[in-house]
């Protein structure tokens, strides 16, 4: 569980101009846990990613949906905060760029779970160790509709440190349809 | 995972190649652990085996010297580097090597932006500079110079250029608008082209031709030196900026509108390139194929239609912009209005009805120089979208576009793939982009798509195109397509290779150039 959170820094300035504008967005946001800074991005159009950034308990705002305005938040916060982990709910196409720029400074993917919600179902398969993959889909699963909470709670716990990896899937019922998100943690080489 | 040595070189020679490379950069600028380092000179978009392009190792030069020292050292030791500048190449292979165990020698540090001459309109920028980092630099100094820059603009000037790139603006041609380089020959002598080779030279990012043969050419999609620098001209901010988008309802549009833009394009009424984007293309910038239809196969056409509806997009969406003073667009876009308005069911688009959607406003950004990343909200199409580009050139005329267009949806269809694709105009041709779009988790899925692109390949030689760009998985195979008079031309590429590059340390395989130690190896 995440304990002793302590809020840093919330939304961007930038994101007042522009939370008037739905859309494919992303929402951003900031935190420490204990000794990790924690830079957190979520899908703004998606009700689960909101539920995940509301979660974790800090003000979000829209942005632009175009992730490439991202590129000097994260850089700032990779600047300042050079231990601190990278963690989202988001589109796969904000994930895949990020995860590439993170790569770029020394980041790696230490979980990822794809979650797809077809016909009021959703299936989580998770990429973590051998040992944990089923229970955090298990888990998930159980969770029912507050899966992103459950998510939020638990991200910082679920890094893994091998390379390879295990999926499972679970089902459990949803309110949406036709969603594709994937949730991960990255973190620098040097916090692992 | 065992790791991946470079061809021919023991464990021994590599940890000894190594350690002589970290004196020269510092330890901190080699990177030889899979795990933590080399992840991110990937191919995430292989169709076939991450192993077939995973590097033994990178490096990263802060300068000239260095680069000159590294080569000195993989010539001693006969291990090819492969050399990238920002790694963002998605879809031709990223920042991966050819060939498993080579070093890639990644310029990302060699960033800065040597000189903006803004009353002249060019910029001389190193490797490892961005679009963005451009766009940035412009921005904050307040200079009114545009840049040109490839749709996910994260990656470099000089890669892009040199990859034979091509952009939105009226500068939309990167090597045509290239002016002058800095080159680093295998054997570490340093060339400069065209009039910066002169002694105190004040015309370098003027004029591109200097005296005797142009040579800036062949350090292009090819493997016969490490570019350093390079000369790019720059478009001034103009008076007015006007885009535009016409829908059109039908497939056999594409013909028409095409051939209605040639001599609009040759004569300069429409400054830039125009882009006749496909309903697919267009739907991805914002939903996803399962909110329309989640059975298998290409998507039907009744569902397509319905998106097409829904979304007030056409079979095809045409882009294009007038520039200048607004007396001169004004005249530019009735001449455009009068000339398209001719097609059945054409609807114009501008600012007021179309700002807000996904696909106008990445368009709009892109055709003034502004640097975005929306185009990868294509990814989100499938789900775990992964994509190679299938990019054959056709001639801008519409019966070639139709044929081209047909081959290769009937052949997407056949492989169960949809057809997402673009044709942009440049001057007399069209590259055509068929965006090969597959779910990367899927081994099968990855085969298949694979099997697709190598019989495109054929089906296109067959028919007499040619591709202008590729992925590192069919460099060969393209190559071998330019074959005219007992493959002549790639003889005489193989020729300067070996005289240049002796050893065959540079890029071994870039676009099917390959050394003598390695030919007919691959």
């Amino acid at each position: 569980m995440l304990t002793r959170r302590t809020f840093i820094k919330s939304s961007l300035a930038t994101n007042l101009a522009i939370a008037a504008q739905p859309g494919l967005a992303l929402g951003l946001s900031q935190y420490a846990q204990e000794d990790h800074s924690l830079l957190i991005f979520s899908d703004e159009t998606s009700a689960q990613a909101q539920q995940f950034a509301g979660q974790l308990n800090t003000p979000h705002s829209n942005i632009e949906k175009d992730v490439g305005l991202h590129f000097d938040t994260f850089n700032r916060f990779h600047k300042e905060q050079p231990t601190g982990w990278i963690t989202g709910l988001t589109r796969d196409s904000d994930f895949f760029i990020l995860e590439q720029m993170a790569a770029t400074k020394g980041y790696r993917t230490v979980f990822s779970a794809i979650h797809e919600t077809n016909n009021n179902t959703v299936t989580h398969q998770v990429s973590s160790s051998v040992d944990k993959a089923h229970l955090i889909a298990d888990s998930l699963a159980q969770s029912l509709e507050n899966w992103p909470s459950w998510l939020a709670n638990n991200i910082t716990s679920l890094a893994h440190h091998e390379l390879a990896t295990a999926q499972a899937n679970s089902q459990a019922g949803s309110s949406t349809n036709n969603e594709y998100l994937v949730s991960w943690l990255l973190i620098p080489s040097t916090s692992a | 995972m065992t790791k991946p040595l470079p061809p021919g070189i023991s464990l021994e020679q590599f940890n000894s190649a190594i350690s002589e490379m970290e004196k020269v950069v510092g330890k901190a600028f080699v990177f030889i652990d899979d795990v933590n380092e080399l992840r991110s000179y990937r191919d995430p978009y292989n169709t076939t085996n991450d192993a077939d392009f995973a590097p033994s190792a990178a490096v990263a030069p802060h300068n000239v010297e260095q680069i000159q020292k590294i080569l000195a050292i993989v010539n001693q030791y006969k291990i090819p580097v492969w050399t990238i500048s920002t790694g963002k190449n998605f879809a031709y292979g990223g920042p991966a090597p050819r060939k498993p165990g080579y070093i890639v020698l990644d310029l990302k540090l060699m960033n800065k932006i040597l000189e903006v001459n803004e009353k002249h309109g060019y910029a001389i920028v190193e490797p490892g500079v961005s679009y963005y980092d451009l766009y940035n630099y412009l921005q904050e100094k307040g200079i009114k110079l545009w840049i040109d820059c490839a749709a996910p603009a994260w990656g470099g000037i000089v890669g892009n250029t040199s990859d034979h790139g091509a952009g939105y603006t009226p500068y939309g041609d990167h090597l045509l608008m290239q002016c002058g380089m800095q080159v680093v020959l295998a054997d570490g002598t340093v060339v400069e082209t065209g009039m910066d080779t002169t002694s105190n030279s004040k015309t370098g990012g003027l004029y591109k031709y200097g005296q005797g043969a142009g040579i800036d050419g062949l350090f292009t999609q090819s493997n016969f030196g490490v570019i350093t620098r390079m000369g790019i001209w720059l478009m001034p901010e103009p008076p007015g900026y006007t885009p535009f988008m016409i829908t059109l309802e039908n497939e056999q549009d594409l013909e028409t509108v095409t051939d209605l833009t040639l001599p609009l394009r040759l004569n300069q009424v429409i400054h830039n390139a125009p882009m006749t984007v496909d309903l697919l293309w267009e739907a991805a910038m914002s939903v996803s194929r399962r909110e329309y239809y989640t059975g298998t196969g290409p998507m039907p056409e009744s569902h397509r239609k319905k998106m097409a509806k829904d979304l007030h997009l056409g079979i095809w969406n045409y882009y294009a912009a007038v520039y200048g003073p607004e007396p001169m667009m004004k005249n530019n876009m009735e001449l455009i209005q009068d000339t398209f308005g001719s097609i059945p069911g054409a609807k114009f688009h501008f600012d007021d009805t179309r700002k807000g959607d996904p696909g106008w406003d990445y368009r709009v950004k892109l055709m003034k120089g502004e640097p975005n990343m929306t185009e990868f909200s294509l990814l989100n199409w499938i789900g775990g979208g992964g994509h190679i580009n299938f990019s054959p050139i056709s001639a801008a005329d519409g019966k070639d576009a139709m044929k081209q267009y047909k081959m290769i949806e009937k052949r997407a269809h056949e492989y169960g793939f949809d057809y997402i694709g673009e044709f942009l105009i440049g001057w007399r041709d069209q590259h055509h982009i068929f965006m090969l779009m597959f779910n990367r988790m899927s081994e099968e899925e990855k085969k298949r798509a694979h099997d697709l692109f190598a019989i495109l390949v054929d089906d296109a030689a067959a028919m007499g195109y040619g591709e202008y760009r590729t992925h590192l998985s069919f460099m060969d195979q393209i190559a071998n397509t330019y074959s005219w008079n007992n493959n002549s031309l790639w003889d005489a590429h193989h020729a300067i290779k070996d005289e240049l590059d002796p050893n065959g340390v540079l890029s071994p395989g870039k676009m099917g150039i390959w050394p003598k130690n390695l030919r007919g190896k691959a």
